[in-house]
Protein backbone atom coordinates (compact mmCIF):
# COMPACT_ATOMS: atom_id res chain seq x y z
CA UNK A 1 0.00 0.00 0.00
CA UNK A 2 1.37 3.38 -0.81
CA UNK A 3 1.33 6.55 1.46
CA UNK A 4 -0.56 9.37 -0.22
CA UNK A 5 -1.89 12.67 0.56
CA UNK A 6 -4.82 13.87 -1.01
CA UNK A 7 -5.80 17.44 -0.90
CA UNK A 8 -9.47 18.69 -1.31
CA UNK A 9 -8.22 19.91 -5.12
CA UNK A 10 -7.21 16.57 -5.88
CA UNK A 11 -10.56 15.06 -5.10
CA UNK A 12 -12.36 17.86 -6.47
CA UNK A 13 -10.66 17.32 -9.77
CA UNK A 14 -11.36 13.71 -9.34
CA UNK A 15 -15.14 13.62 -9.17
CA UNK A 16 -15.04 16.46 -12.07
CA UNK A 17 -13.23 14.13 -14.04
CA UNK A 18 -15.34 11.53 -13.24
CA UNK A 19 -18.77 14.13 -13.99
CA UNK A 20 -16.92 15.14 -17.48
CA UNK A 21 -16.83 11.04 -18.64
CA UNK A 22 -20.46 10.34 -17.43
CA UNK A 23 -21.68 13.36 -18.73
CA UNK A 24 -20.10 12.35 -22.11
CA UNK A 25 -21.47 9.13 -22.15
CA UNK A 26 -24.66 10.17 -21.20
CA UNK A 27 -25.08 13.05 -23.24
CA UNK A 28 -25.17 15.87 -21.18
CA UNK A 29 -24.96 19.34 -22.27
CA UNK A 30 -24.93 21.11 -18.95
CA UNK A 31 -23.00 18.57 -17.38
CA UNK A 32 -19.54 19.14 -19.74
CA UNK A 33 -20.25 22.68 -19.68
CA UNK A 34 -20.24 22.24 -15.57
CA UNK A 35 -16.96 20.72 -15.80
CA UNK A 36 -15.45 23.03 -18.18
CA UNK A 37 -16.41 26.11 -16.49
CA UNK A 38 -14.31 24.36 -13.50
CA UNK A 39 -11.44 23.75 -16.39
CA UNK A 40 -11.25 27.39 -16.68
CA UNK A 41 -9.49 27.73 -13.02
CA UNK A 42 -7.70 24.23 -13.21
CA UNK A 43 -5.22 23.90 -16.09
CA UNK A 44 -4.82 20.23 -14.52
CA UNK A 45 -8.09 19.65 -15.12
CA UNK A 46 -8.15 21.33 -18.28
CA UNK A 47 -5.16 18.89 -19.99
CA UNK A 48 -7.01 16.24 -18.75
CA UNK A 49 -9.74 16.66 -20.33
CA UNK A 50 -8.21 17.16 -23.57
CA UNK A 51 -6.87 14.01 -23.25
CA UNK A 52 -10.42 12.79 -22.55
CA UNK A 53 -11.30 14.00 -25.64
CA UNK A 54 -8.61 12.80 -27.85
CA UNK A 55 -9.37 8.89 -25.82
CA UNK A 56 -12.92 9.42 -26.77
CA UNK A 57 -12.16 10.72 -30.31
CA UNK A 58 -9.92 7.27 -31.20
CA UNK A 59 -13.12 5.51 -29.32
CA UNK A 60 -15.63 6.93 -31.65
CA UNK A 61 -12.97 6.71 -34.63
CA UNK A 62 -13.89 10.25 -35.81
CA UNK A 63 -11.61 11.39 -38.65
CA UNK A 64 -9.14 14.26 -38.39
CA UNK A 65 -7.52 15.72 -41.13
CA UNK A 66 -4.14 17.67 -41.82
CA UNK A 67 -6.92 20.52 -43.20
CA UNK A 68 -7.57 20.79 -39.67
CA UNK A 69 -4.28 23.61 -38.83
CA UNK A 70 -5.52 25.27 -42.67
CA UNK A 71 -8.85 26.10 -41.33
CA UNK A 72 -7.93 27.84 -38.04
CA UNK A 73 -5.67 29.77 -39.73
CA UNK A 74 -8.38 31.02 -42.06
CA UNK A 75 -10.81 31.30 -40.00
CA UNK A 76 -8.50 33.36 -37.98
CA UNK A 77 -7.71 35.20 -41.22
CA UNK A 78 -11.19 35.58 -42.62
CA UNK A 79 -12.68 37.51 -39.14
CA UNK A 80 -9.54 39.29 -38.39
CA UNK A 81 -9.25 40.75 -41.55
CA UNK A 82 -13.24 42.05 -41.61
CA UNK A 83 -14.59 43.00 -38.29
CA UNK A 84 -11.18 43.46 -36.28
CA UNK A 85 -8.73 45.20 -38.34
CA UNK A 86 -9.35 48.86 -36.92
CA UNK A 87 -7.03 51.56 -36.89
CA UNK A 88 -4.75 49.75 -33.63
CA UNK A 89 -1.44 50.87 -33.81
CA UNK A 90 1.35 48.18 -35.09
CA UNK A 91 3.85 48.86 -33.07
CA UNK A 92 2.03 46.92 -30.29
CA UNK A 93 4.75 44.92 -28.66
CA UNK A 94 4.75 41.83 -26.51
CA UNK A 95 4.99 42.78 -22.95
CA UNK A 96 6.56 40.91 -20.05
CA UNK A 97 3.79 41.20 -18.24
CA UNK A 98 1.69 39.22 -21.31
CA UNK A 99 4.04 36.55 -21.00
CA UNK A 100 4.02 36.56 -17.32
CA UNK A 101 -0.17 36.54 -17.54
CA UNK A 102 0.30 33.25 -20.00
CA UNK A 103 3.03 31.02 -17.43
CA UNK A 104 0.75 31.74 -14.86
CA UNK A 105 -2.34 30.72 -17.03
CA UNK A 106 -0.99 27.44 -17.87
CA UNK A 107 0.74 26.69 -14.45
CA UNK A 108 4.48 26.65 -15.98
CA UNK A 109 5.65 28.34 -12.32
CA UNK A 110 7.36 26.72 -9.89
CA UNK A 111 6.70 27.49 -6.51
CA UNK A 112 10.20 29.66 -5.57
CA UNK A 113 9.44 31.53 -8.81
CA UNK A 114 5.99 32.88 -7.83
CA UNK A 115 6.35 35.86 -6.31
CA UNK A 116 8.82 37.48 -9.34
CA UNK A 117 6.48 36.21 -11.86
CA UNK A 118 3.34 38.01 -9.77
CA UNK A 119 5.74 41.30 -10.22
CA UNK A 120 6.36 41.09 -13.43
CA UNK A 121 2.46 40.45 -14.25
CA UNK A 122 1.93 44.24 -14.16
CA UNK A 123 5.11 45.13 -16.31
CA UNK A 124 4.33 47.22 -19.52
CA UNK A 125 7.94 46.14 -20.33
CA UNK A 126 8.14 45.38 -24.37
CA UNK A 127 10.09 42.15 -25.23
CA UNK A 128 13.35 42.40 -26.83
CA UNK A 129 12.98 41.77 -30.67
CA UNK A 130 15.17 38.70 -30.84
CA UNK A 131 14.59 36.17 -27.99
CA UNK A 132 17.63 34.25 -27.91
CA UNK A 133 19.34 33.39 -24.40
CA UNK A 134 21.29 36.02 -23.84
CA UNK A 135 18.47 38.77 -24.62
CA UNK A 136 16.46 37.10 -22.22
CA UNK A 137 19.70 37.23 -19.75
CA UNK A 138 19.74 41.05 -20.42
CA UNK A 139 16.09 41.46 -19.90
CA UNK A 140 15.77 40.06 -16.46
CA UNK A 141 19.09 42.51 -15.49
CA UNK A 142 16.98 45.30 -16.77
CA UNK A 143 13.87 44.21 -14.93
CA UNK A 144 15.97 43.33 -11.66
CA UNK A 145 14.21 40.52 -10.66
CA UNK A 146 15.82 37.06 -9.32
CA UNK A 147 14.00 33.84 -10.74
CA UNK A 148 15.10 30.52 -11.39
CA UNK A 149 17.02 29.44 -14.58
CA UNK A 150 14.37 26.94 -15.51
CA UNK A 151 12.06 29.92 -15.11
CA UNK A 152 13.47 32.37 -17.70
CA UNK A 153 13.68 29.28 -20.12
CA UNK A 154 9.56 28.63 -19.93
CA UNK A 155 9.17 32.58 -19.78
CA UNK A 156 11.41 32.37 -22.86
CA UNK A 157 9.16 29.53 -24.92
CA UNK A 158 6.17 31.12 -23.99
CA UNK A 159 7.26 34.06 -25.33
CA UNK A 160 8.32 32.52 -28.48
CA UNK A 161 4.63 30.92 -28.60
CA UNK A 162 2.94 34.13 -28.23
CA UNK A 163 5.62 36.03 -30.94
CA UNK A 164 4.42 33.53 -32.89
CA UNK A 165 0.93 34.67 -32.71
CA UNK A 166 1.39 38.12 -33.01
CA UNK A 167 3.85 38.21 -36.34
CA UNK A 168 0.81 36.44 -37.93
CA UNK A 169 -1.15 38.96 -37.18
CA UNK A 170 0.96 41.54 -37.75
CA UNK A 171 1.46 40.36 -41.41
CA UNK A 172 -2.25 39.71 -41.57
CA UNK A 173 -2.62 43.20 -40.74
CA UNK A 174 -0.34 45.09 -42.94
CA UNK A 175 -1.72 42.45 -46.12
CA UNK A 176 -4.93 43.69 -44.98
CA UNK A 177 -4.33 47.57 -44.72
CA UNK A 178 -2.94 46.91 -48.03
CA UNK A 179 -5.95 45.58 -49.57
CA UNK A 180 -7.96 48.36 -48.13
CA UNK A 181 -5.67 51.22 -49.19
CA UNK A 182 -5.79 49.75 -52.69
CA UNK A 183 -9.28 49.22 -52.34
CA UNK A 184 -9.51 53.29 -51.38
CA UNK A 185 -7.20 53.72 -54.73
CA UNK A 186 -9.31 52.12 -57.19
CA UNK A 187 -12.80 53.58 -55.61
CA UNK A 188 -11.76 56.88 -55.96
CA UNK A 189 -10.36 56.31 -59.58
CA UNK A 190 -14.02 55.53 -60.25
CA UNK A 191 -15.59 57.87 -58.60
CA UNK A 192 -13.39 60.95 -59.36
CA UNK A 193 -12.04 60.85 -62.99
CA UNK A 194 -8.28 62.44 -63.16
CA UNK A 195 -7.89 65.52 -64.55
CA UNK A 196 -5.96 64.35 -67.30
CA UNK A 197 -8.94 62.28 -68.72
CA UNK A 198 -11.21 64.55 -68.29
CA UNK A 199 -9.36 67.46 -70.42
CA UNK A 200 -9.14 63.63 -72.85
CA UNK A 201 -12.94 63.50 -72.35
CA UNK A 202 -13.31 67.43 -73.33
CA UNK A 203 -11.02 67.58 -76.47
CA UNK A 204 -12.80 64.29 -77.82
CA UNK A 205 -15.97 66.22 -77.41
CA UNK A 206 -15.01 69.53 -78.52
CA UNK B 1 -3.17 5.32 6.87
CA UNK B 2 -5.15 8.37 7.34
CA UNK B 3 -5.89 10.69 4.24
CA UNK B 4 -4.75 14.32 5.29
CA UNK B 5 -7.12 17.10 3.71
CA UNK B 6 -4.83 20.06 2.49
CA UNK B 7 -6.99 23.65 1.80
CA UNK B 8 -6.17 24.65 -1.70
CA UNK B 9 -3.38 27.43 -1.74
CA UNK B 10 -3.93 31.38 -1.78
CA UNK B 11 -2.60 31.16 -5.38
CA UNK B 12 -6.13 30.40 -6.34
CA UNK B 13 -7.94 33.27 -4.53
CA UNK B 14 -5.44 35.28 -6.51
CA UNK B 15 -6.44 33.80 -9.25
CA UNK B 16 -10.19 34.02 -8.99
CA UNK B 17 -9.66 38.22 -7.81
CA UNK B 18 -7.79 38.34 -11.02
CA UNK B 19 -10.52 36.44 -12.97
CA UNK B 20 -13.18 39.31 -12.38
CA UNK B 21 -15.08 40.80 -15.75
CA UNK B 22 -13.80 43.39 -17.00
CA UNK B 23 -16.21 46.75 -16.65
CA UNK B 24 -14.85 48.87 -19.49
CA UNK B 25 -12.15 47.69 -21.57
CA UNK B 26 -10.36 50.10 -23.58
CA UNK B 27 -9.09 49.10 -26.75
CA UNK B 28 -5.65 49.02 -26.06
CA UNK B 29 -7.03 46.29 -23.98
CA UNK B 30 -8.95 44.78 -26.38
CA UNK B 31 -6.06 44.25 -29.03
CA UNK B 32 -4.10 42.81 -26.71
CA UNK B 33 -6.41 40.38 -25.65
CA UNK B 34 -7.35 39.17 -28.98
CA UNK B 35 -3.41 38.64 -29.80
CA UNK B 36 -3.52 36.69 -26.66
CA UNK B 37 -6.08 34.64 -27.84
CA UNK B 38 -5.47 34.37 -31.27
CA UNK B 39 -2.53 32.49 -30.37
CA UNK B 40 -3.98 30.64 -27.87
CA UNK B 41 -7.26 29.71 -30.49
CA UNK B 42 -3.11 28.95 -32.80
CA UNK B 43 -1.76 26.65 -29.94
CA UNK B 44 -4.80 24.36 -29.16
CA UNK B 45 -6.21 24.25 -32.68
CA UNK B 46 -6.49 20.65 -32.31
CA UNK B 47 -7.34 19.89 -29.40
CA UNK B 48 -10.21 22.45 -29.73
CA UNK B 49 -11.11 20.56 -32.93
CA UNK B 50 -11.17 17.19 -31.65
CA UNK B 51 -13.20 18.16 -28.62
CA UNK B 52 -15.75 19.63 -31.01
CA UNK B 53 -15.97 16.31 -33.01
CA UNK B 54 -16.60 13.87 -29.51
CA UNK B 55 -19.59 16.78 -28.64
CA UNK B 56 -20.68 16.54 -31.98
CA UNK B 57 -20.80 12.98 -32.02
CA UNK B 58 -21.77 12.33 -27.95
CA UNK B 59 -24.69 14.54 -28.25
CA UNK B 60 -26.24 12.93 -31.01
CA UNK B 61 -26.34 16.35 -33.19
CA UNK B 62 -25.95 14.12 -36.41
CA UNK B 63 -26.53 10.26 -37.13
CA UNK B 64 -23.86 9.21 -39.52
CA UNK B 65 -19.70 9.48 -38.72
CA UNK B 66 -18.99 11.52 -41.84
CA UNK B 67 -21.10 14.42 -40.95
CA UNK B 68 -19.14 14.90 -38.02
CA UNK B 69 -16.12 16.66 -39.08
CA UNK B 70 -18.54 19.49 -41.30
CA UNK B 71 -20.36 20.02 -38.76
CA UNK B 72 -17.63 20.28 -36.16
CA UNK B 73 -16.06 22.80 -38.35
CA UNK B 74 -18.82 24.89 -39.06
CA UNK B 75 -19.30 24.82 -35.12
CA UNK B 76 -15.69 25.86 -34.42
CA UNK B 77 -16.23 28.53 -37.22
CA UNK B 78 -19.31 29.57 -34.91
CA UNK B 79 -17.15 29.54 -31.82
CA UNK B 80 -13.85 31.47 -33.26
CA UNK B 81 -16.93 33.94 -34.56
CA UNK B 82 -18.44 34.48 -30.57
CA UNK B 83 -15.23 34.39 -28.97
CA UNK B 84 -13.24 37.43 -31.29
CA UNK B 85 -16.74 38.98 -30.81
CA UNK B 86 -16.45 38.42 -26.92
CA UNK B 87 -12.95 39.40 -26.30
CA UNK B 88 -14.31 41.78 -23.04
CA UNK B 89 -15.09 38.58 -21.62
CA UNK B 90 -11.46 37.18 -22.27
CA UNK B 91 -9.33 36.57 -19.73
CA UNK B 92 -5.74 36.05 -20.29
CA UNK B 93 -4.78 34.84 -17.08
CA UNK B 94 -7.05 31.34 -17.32
CA UNK B 95 -6.77 28.68 -19.88
CA UNK B 96 -8.51 29.65 -22.71
CA UNK B 97 -9.33 26.17 -24.19
CA UNK B 98 -12.20 25.56 -21.49
CA UNK B 99 -13.74 28.95 -22.44
CA UNK B 100 -13.79 28.13 -26.41
CA UNK B 101 -15.49 24.81 -25.61
CA UNK B 102 -17.88 26.05 -23.43
CA UNK B 103 -18.71 29.08 -26.52
CA UNK B 104 -19.39 25.34 -28.33
CA UNK B 105 -21.04 23.76 -26.01
CA UNK B 106 -23.66 26.66 -26.17
CA UNK B 107 -23.55 27.07 -30.24
CA UNK B 108 -24.31 22.45 -29.80
CA UNK B 109 -27.18 23.49 -27.59
CA UNK B 110 -28.79 25.66 -29.45
CA UNK B 111 -28.74 23.23 -32.35
CA UNK B 112 -30.12 21.04 -30.49
CA UNK B 113 -33.06 23.10 -29.17
CA UNK B 114 -33.49 24.20 -33.36
CA UNK B 115 -33.23 20.18 -34.83
CA UNK B 116 -36.28 19.39 -31.88
CA UNK B 117 -38.01 22.38 -32.62
CA UNK B 118 -37.62 21.52 -36.54
CA UNK B 119 -38.64 17.97 -35.91
CA UNK B 120 -41.95 19.21 -34.05
CA UNK B 121 -41.90 16.26 -32.22
CA UNK B 122 -43.44 16.36 -28.47
CA UNK B 123 -41.11 14.65 -26.04
CA UNK B 124 -42.63 13.51 -22.49
CA UNK B 125 -40.96 15.52 -19.86
CA UNK B 126 -39.51 12.45 -18.09
CA UNK B 127 -37.85 10.86 -20.97
CA UNK B 128 -35.81 14.28 -21.62
CA UNK B 129 -31.97 13.59 -20.53
CA UNK B 130 -32.70 16.28 -17.69
CA UNK B 131 -35.53 14.79 -16.17
CA UNK B 132 -33.78 11.09 -16.76
CA UNK B 133 -30.24 12.31 -14.86
CA UNK B 134 -32.46 13.67 -11.91
CA UNK B 135 -34.79 10.39 -11.91
CA UNK B 136 -31.25 8.70 -11.36
CA UNK B 137 -29.58 10.48 -8.95
CA UNK B 138 -32.77 10.84 -6.75
CA UNK B 139 -32.37 6.91 -6.70
CA UNK B 140 -28.91 7.21 -5.77
CA UNK B 141 -28.90 9.72 -3.43
CA UNK B 142 -28.67 6.83 -1.12
CA UNK B 143 -24.07 7.54 -1.78
CA UNK B 144 -23.26 10.67 -3.64
CA UNK B 145 -20.37 10.78 -5.90
CA UNK B 146 -18.32 12.26 -3.39
CA UNK B 147 -19.12 9.90 -0.46
CA UNK B 148 -18.88 7.42 -3.11
CA UNK B 149 -14.93 8.55 -3.96
CA UNK B 150 -13.81 9.50 -0.10
CA UNK B 151 -15.59 5.80 0.50
CA UNK B 152 -12.98 4.24 -2.01
CA UNK B 153 -9.94 6.15 -0.91
CA UNK B 154 -10.98 4.94 2.89
CA UNK B 155 -11.35 1.58 1.85
CA UNK B 156 -8.16 1.54 -0.04
CA UNK B 157 -6.29 2.98 2.86
CA UNK B 158 -7.81 0.54 5.21
CA UNK B 159 -8.63 -3.01 6.03
CA UNK B 160 -8.22 -5.00 2.77
CA UNK B 161 -11.03 -7.00 2.92
CA UNK B 162 -13.23 -4.12 2.86
CA UNK B 163 -11.72 -2.86 -0.27
CA UNK B 164 -11.65 -6.06 -1.78
CA UNK B 165 -15.19 -6.33 -0.96
CA UNK B 166 -15.92 -3.28 -3.04
CA UNK B 167 -13.89 -4.86 -5.88
CA UNK B 168 -15.40 -7.64 -6.44
CA UNK B 169 -18.74 -5.88 -7.05
CA UNK B 170 -17.24 -5.55 -10.37
CA UNK B 171 -15.53 -7.41 -13.70
CA UNK B 172 -11.60 -8.08 -13.89
CA UNK B 173 -10.64 -5.16 -16.06
CA UNK B 174 -12.77 -2.52 -13.82
CA UNK B 175 -11.18 -4.09 -10.60
CA UNK B 176 -7.73 -3.73 -11.78
CA UNK B 177 -7.93 -0.37 -12.82
CA UNK B 178 -9.67 0.75 -9.76
CA UNK B 179 -6.76 -1.11 -7.42
CA UNK B 180 -4.29 0.29 -9.65
CA UNK B 181 -5.12 3.44 -9.18
CA UNK B 182 -6.75 3.49 -5.26
CA UNK B 183 -4.40 0.64 -3.85
CA UNK B 184 -1.30 0.92 -6.08
CA UNK B 185 -1.63 4.75 -6.26
CA UNK B 186 -1.25 5.47 -9.85
CA UNK B 187 -2.57 7.92 -11.48
CA UNK B 188 -3.25 9.80 -14.99
CA UNK B 189 0.28 9.05 -16.92
CA UNK B 190 1.75 6.48 -14.49
CA UNK B 191 -1.88 4.38 -14.62
CA UNK B 192 -1.91 4.73 -18.38
CA UNK B 193 2.14 3.35 -18.87
CA UNK B 194 1.39 0.28 -16.59
CA UNK B 195 -1.91 -0.28 -18.64
CA UNK B 196 0.16 0.15 -21.67
CA UNK B 197 -2.76 2.52 -22.97
CA UNK B 198 -2.84 6.53 -23.10
CA UNK B 199 -3.58 8.65 -20.46
CA UNK B 200 -7.00 9.93 -22.07
CA UNK B 201 -8.40 6.48 -22.38
CA UNK B 202 -7.18 5.53 -18.59
CA UNK B 203 -9.15 8.49 -17.15
CA UNK B 204 -12.03 7.09 -19.45
CA UNK B 205 -11.48 3.54 -18.48
CA UNK B 206 -11.63 4.81 -14.71
CA UNK B 207 -14.62 6.89 -14.55
CA UNK B 208 -16.89 4.37 -16.16
CA UNK B 209 -15.12 1.43 -13.89
CA UNK B 210 -15.93 3.79 -10.43
CA UNK B 211 -19.57 4.35 -12.17
CA UNK B 212 -19.99 0.58 -12.83
CA UNK B 213 -18.77 0.06 -8.98
CA UNK B 214 -21.35 2.97 -7.80
CA UNK B 215 -24.44 1.41 -9.69
CA UNK B 216 -23.20 -2.41 -8.30
CA UNK B 217 -22.95 -1.36 -4.64
CA UNK B 218 -26.25 0.80 -4.46
CA UNK B 219 -27.52 -2.22 -6.07
CA UNK B 220 -26.31 -4.69 -3.59
CA UNK B 221 -27.38 -2.29 -0.38
CA UNK B 222 -30.84 -2.17 -1.69
CA UNK B 223 -30.95 -5.53 -2.33
CA UNK B 224 -29.37 -6.54 1.61
CA UNK B 225 -31.89 -3.68 2.83
CA UNK B 226 -35.06 -5.72 0.98
CA UNK B 227 -33.84 -9.10 2.19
Amino acid sequence: MVDRVVNREQLLREQMIYQYVVALDQGDLDGVELVLQTALDDPDLDRVIAEINYAVHEEERLSSSAADAQLVRELLRKHLSSAFVTEEPMSHLLTVGEVAARLQADRRVLPADREVNRQLLGSSVPLPRFLNWSAIKRLADELRVSASEKFWRSFRDVAIMLGMGYSHDQARLAAAREERASYRTRQTDVQQPSPSSEDGDRETLE
Amino acid sequence: MDIIIVEADEEDDLKRENSKPDVAVTEEELVRKRNLLVAAIQNDESDLLNGIRVYVSRFRLVSDIDSVSILARDILHETVVTALQSLARYDPMRPARPWLLSIAINHIRHRHRSQEYARQHVIRVADTPQAQKAAQESHEEALSEEEMFTLLHIASESSEPTFDELLSLVEGNDRQILDLYYRQGLDGKSLAASLGISEGTAWTRLCRAKARLRKAYLQSESEVEES
